[in-house]
């Protein structure tokens, strides 16, 4: 367990803020699509928007490698040549189009219990931006919290996760941090998420 | 045809272009959050 500062914040809550630069103060464009590795589950990157929504999308994407800064109001770049830095190649095709939306799978437990809908995907967003959880709607119309592990099976209808999780499900978003990191130590994967499971 | 008929019929076109355009533009810009895999993948 560690006590660095990393933040979470909902994945859906970066889409549409504007990206911007740290040497000119310059809008350069808004967030559109928010891409990560479904095996690492490091962040990737984001698409992009123009700004103003009269405006198309900008064909330059924003590689995780570039970003100075998620903020709760903003995304930060050091330059707007950030925007057109080379990509690797996989990365690239995943920022392009490659994928599938996460939102809307069904998410159950490897003994038969159904958690929820997944409705959110949770970023840690410190140095190395991963997602940590997903944000699911239960029957009841609640939100539930559950870490990701390395464990999860995607199926071709469902989310299987594993049963010895459910203790980790929490139902807000303050403490989720600490859920994360207990069931990583539990399965001996490293984390860097806080204890504290702040958000902004 | 009367004025007043040729008036509707442009109305109603500019309207359906405008409602046409700004459908488009909403699913243009709409975002999503996307994970890298194919279903059916072990994570």
């Amino acid at each position: 367990m560690t006590t660095s500062s990393v933040r979470l914040l909902r994945a859906g809550e970066i889409i549409g803020l504007p990206v911007v630069t740290i040497d000119g103060g310059e809008d350069v464009g808004e967030v559109k699509d928010v891409v990560y590795d479904g095996t690492s589950h490091r962040l990737i990157g984001f698409t992009l928007n123009k700004r103003g929504w009269f405006r198309g999308t900008l064909t330059d994407v924003l590689n995780v490698a570039q970003i100075a800064a998620i903020g709760g109001d903003a995304v930060m770049v050091n330059s707007d040549a950030d925007l057109a830095a080379p990509v690797a190649a996989a990365e690239a095709s995943a920022l392009e189009g490659e994928g599938h939306d996460v939102i809307g799978t069904d998410v159950i437990t490897t003994d038969g219990t159904i958690l929820g809908v997944v409705s959110g995907v949770i970023l840690s967003a410190g140095e190395r931006p991963a997602a940590v959880g997903y944000e699911l709607t239960d029957d009841a119309g609640a939100s539930v919290f559950v870490p990701i592990s390395a464990q999860l099976a995607l199926s071709g209808d469902n989310l299987v996760v594993p049963s010895e999780m459910t203790p980790f499900v929490r139902h807000d978003l303050a403490g989720f941090g600490a859920s994360v990191s207990e069931f990583r130590a539990i399965l001996g994967q490293g984390t860097d998420v806080d204890t504290e499971g702040r958000t902004v | 045809m009367d004025l007043w008929v040729w008036l509707v019929l442009v109305a109603v076109i500019v309207l359906l272009a405008v409602g046409l355009f700004a459908w488009f533009r909403s699913r243009q810009r709409s975002g999503s959050v996307r994970e890298t895999g194919k279903r059916g993948d072990k994570t």
